[in-house]
């Protein structure tokens, strides 16, 4: 049945209408985000916001398609297009038409041919002028020119956010290195260990994103440390104890296996817990305890080292040496590098951090040139007859970044160190002799060096800088290592970490130990 | 019912009333609203001071529709048999029987010329008669002719010894109109007309009952969607000073619309809608009629007749602001 032409000019009508309120929406989204814009945008003057620019435009799109949306889902009603399109002349046609189209009346009938007939006469769909608010998106525009304006003002509160969006740009490069650590990891990843290592270390790459100081970002990646050690120290514990279950009871077993087993040096004391073969007897038994260690819940790798024992033991070839070397192989796959990469990208963001490190006269200075103060950075090599002096060119026999581990005075200290068993943080610090003339301006220098130890065909930047103090480095060395030293001691050490530690420092010290003799 | 009259509905309307137009001149809306009241059924209460052709008026529709008409001017000594008819002995030959004399009112049109001078009790047997279309004398009901059409006119200017029409009574009245003086240039025509310089036309018989009746027929049938409906409705519900919420109806009125006044403006929107060429019911329909509809059956109370405020000023304000 061939429908009225008022019901096509009804539909086509409510398109009209419809188009025309999803463009006046989509005007008066754009007025109520130029307006937001403007707000935030002044306010940021006031109270410092990061990244405000995209964040407020990420925010009027935003409110951009909600109000789109908005018009979307306000489709116009038949009745409501019949309303309109009867203002336009069709004297209530339109609105009778929809309330009597089924009525079969002679009356009704009659209407209808009317009504078809005007239809047929009158394009009410053309004659429907579709209103677009100009004025609205004119203002829109003029304030949104102006939140541009007001944008690129100079305020402090701006400056501030400057200075922090550059820092979390500097935190960003880190957490893509984190990435990068990541996803070498997930090419790998087997375990329940590894899938853990692998969502801290997304954790942290997400934390670190919104990082906005370096200390905080240094504190995220501490608190990663311990997580990655906790999942270490986990996986050890396991298989201490899978290998204590194995172990216990038989010949093969020494009182201190177990305890050795537990200072975490576990191919170190096979030596001392174990005898150097184990009998026939001993290896029965040795299958029988782990057949009943496979049956407890122990972690993945785990179950592999038990697994490559029970292979052993089922040819009755299991010896200390193998058994050793399974251990090793286990303990290489702790996250070693991964701790030791999370340590470097802290200190770099440390090094990063405004404080600085503390001179000979215990001010701060910046560690990079571009905060203007008197650095600068040279490879050398130490001097046989004074290990702690450095010399440009052939005099010396041993290249040395000067890179002692010593806490500089540097007051931003990690919060891992603060009340628990680790090791206190030490921060890296490079401190080199000047090259150039005495007295000059200039730093970073690159360039060749001759005979006598001067700078030949040089590359000179000059910064923004003032002279500073010219540092001989041994005397730096000694009130950084003294000062170090009283860091480091600030801290519980681990009883058995302690000789390792003496050990080091009477090293670093060249055999003293805060002025004293180490004994 | 055929569609070509329906289709022909406009063209009879404006046949009957151009034909009128020759012979009452300056009076366009009053002939209008006469003829949409005639067409609707109902009975039309005109105010008018004498001398402006009313009873010209009722002639002629009465020639124009070949029907019969009758004029009862009211008296305060007219009585209910007056209009009505009696029973009278009649002697057949040998025996005496009573008859039923007809009174006027068994005319399809009436002219009921100063209704209001006459007492309630022979109004009451008039308006009665309007309203159940029926007379009843000694036990008899006789049955008034169709079309029947009462024109019943107010004298404003004689008030003293008058009965006003009481509420109820005016609620009967389907419209009321004001008819006031014409023009400077229909009033020059009349007085050619009137005093020989031109002759009146012949006035031609244009339809007849049974034309009115299928007119009423076929505007009774007329769609009206229901939002116009409803906009009738609330223009009612807004009379009323209990629930309206305009300030000058809870300030003046003291009684407002009955619901018989929604029935008098939905009828005559119908009619004037097909009078118009039109198949269907439009708001502005709605708020033409509404005047004549209203204007007598909203009661102002002493604060609005000590003030003068004028019912036709309501109307407007709702009418406006309803929308």
């Amino acid at each position: 049945m061939q429908s009225h032409p008022a019901e096509k000019t009804l539909k086509k009508l409510k398109g009209k209408i419809w188009g025309e309120r999803i463009l006046n929406l989509m005007i008066q989204g754009l007025l109520v985000s130029s307006i937001f814009l403007f707000l935030s945008i002044l306010f940021s003057h006031i109270y410092p916001i990061v990244y405000v620019f995209r964040k407020v435009v990420y925010m009027a799109l935003f409110i951009l398609i909600i109000f789109i949306s908005i018009g979307l889902f306000k489709k116009p009603l038949l009745q409501e297009a019949a309303t309109i399109g009867d203002s336009l002349g069709l004297k209530d046609r339109l609105v009778t038409y929809i309330e009597y189209k089924d009525n079969k009346s002679p009356v009704v009938e009659v209407f209808m041919e009317n009504l078809e007939h005007i239809i047929e006469n009158m394009d009410i769909v053309k004659k429907y002028k579709v209103k677009i608010k100009f004025k609205n998106l004119l203002i829109a525009a003029l304030i949104s020119s102006l939140s541009l304006g007001v944008y690129f003002l100079p305020s402090n509160a701006r400056q501030i956010a400057e200075e922090s969006e550059d820092i979390n740009k500097m935190i960003k490069e880190e957490a893509k290195k984190i990435r990068d650590i990541k996803e070498k990891k997930i090419d790998s990843a087997s375990d329940d260990a590894s899938k853990d290592l692998i969502n801290t270390l997304e954790k942290l790459e997400k934390k670190l994103e919104s990082c906005y100081s370096f200390n905080e970002a240094a504190t995220e990646i501490s608190q990663t440390q311990r997580k990655i050690e906790g999942i270490d120290v986990r996986n050890t514990y396991d298989m201490i104890e899978a290998l204590s279950g194995v172990f216990n009871g038989t010949l093969a077993m020494e009182n201190s296996f177990e305890i050795s087993l537990m200072n975490d040096d576990i191919d170190k004391n096979l030596d001392i817990g174990l005898n150097t073969n184990f009998s026939e007897e001993d290896q029965q038994k040795f299958l029988k305890n782990l057949k009943k260690e496979m049956d407890k819940p122990h972690n993945s790798n785990t179950k592999d080292i038990l697994k490559k024992i029970e292979a052993e033991l089922a040819n009755n070839s299991l010896n200390k040496e193998k058994l050793k070397r399974m251990i090793k192989y286990n303990k290489e796959n702790i996250e070693e590098d991964t701790l030791i990469k999370l340590q470097e990208a802290k200190e770099r963001l440390m090094a990063q951090d405004d404080n600085g490190m503390k001179n000979q006269v215990g001010d701060y200075q910046f560690s990079t040139f571009d905060k203007g103060k008197n650095m600068d950075y040279r490879k050398g090599e130490v001097s046989d007859s004074d290990e702690n002096k450095m010399f440009i060119g052939g005099r010396g026999n041993k290249s040395v970044t000067s890179s002692c581990g010593i806490g500089g005075g540097h007051q931003r200290a990690s919060d891992e160190g603060r009340g628990e068993e680790t090791l206190g943080e030490l921060d890296k610090n490079s401190k080199n002799e000047r090259l150039g003339d005495d007295g000059s301006s200039v730093s970073n220098i690159y360039g060749q060096i001759n005979d006598s130890g001067t700078i030949i065909h040089q590359v000179s930047n000059k910064v923004l800088a003032i002279d500073g103090e010219s540092s001989i480095l041994e005397a730096a060395l000694k009130e950084f290592q003294k000062d170090g030293l009283k860091y480091v001691y600030k801290y519980k050490i681990p009883l058995k970490r302690r000789e390792l530690i003496m050990d080091y420092f009477s090293r670093l010290n060249g055999g003293e130990l805060d002025g004293e003799e180490i004994h | 019912m055929e569609k070509r009259y329906i289709r022909n509905f406009q063209q009879s309307f404006e046949a009957i009333e151009e034909e009128i137009k020759k012979a009452i001149i300056g009076q366009e809306e009053i002939v209008r609203n006469m003829l949409i009241g005639i067409v609707a059924g109902g009975n039309v209460l005109m105010e008018g001071t004498p001398g402006l052709g009313k009873t010209q008026l009722v002639k002629v529709l009465s020639q124009v529709l070949n029907v019969s008409f009758a004029r009862i001017q009211f008296t305060p000594d007219l009585m209910p048999i007056d209009i009505l008819g009696t029973v009278i002995v009649n002697k057949k030959e040998e025996d005496f029987g009573f008859t039923f004399q007809k009174g006027p009112i068994f005319n399809s049109l009436i002219l009921a010329d100063e209704i209001n001078r006459a007492t309630p009790k022979t109004q009451s047997a008039m308006l009665e008669a309007m309203q159940e279309k029926t007379i009843t004398v000694g036990g008899d009901t006789y049955k008034l002719p169709e079309p029947f059409f009462v024109l019943a006119t107010e004298n404003p200017l004689d008030m003293e010894g008058t009965y006003p029409l009481p509420e109820a009574q005016l609620d009967r009245f389907l419209f009321k109109l004001k008819i006031s003086i014409p023009n400077m240039e229909a009033l020059s025509r009349i007085i050619d007309i009137t005093t020989g310089k031109q002759n009146i036309l012949q006035i031609k018989k244009v339809a007849d009952k049974e034309a009115i009746l299928k007119m009423k027929e076929i505007a009774m049938k007329l769609p009206i969607a229901l939002p116009i409906k409803e906009y009738a409705i609330r223009i009612m519900l807004a009379t009323h000073p209990q629930q309206s919420q305009f300030q000058a109806v809870k300030d003046y009125v003291k009684c407002g619309v009955s619901p018989r006044g929604v029935q008098a403006m939905i009828k005559a929107a119908k009619v004037r809608a097909l009078a118009e060429g039109r198949f269907n019911v439009s708001y502005d329909d709605i708020e033409d009629m509404a005047y004549p509809c209203l204007r007598h059956r909203i009661f102002m109370n002493f604060r609005g007749l000590a003030d003068g405020v004028d019912t036709d000023d309501i109307i407007k304000d709702i009418v406006k602001r309803v929308k």
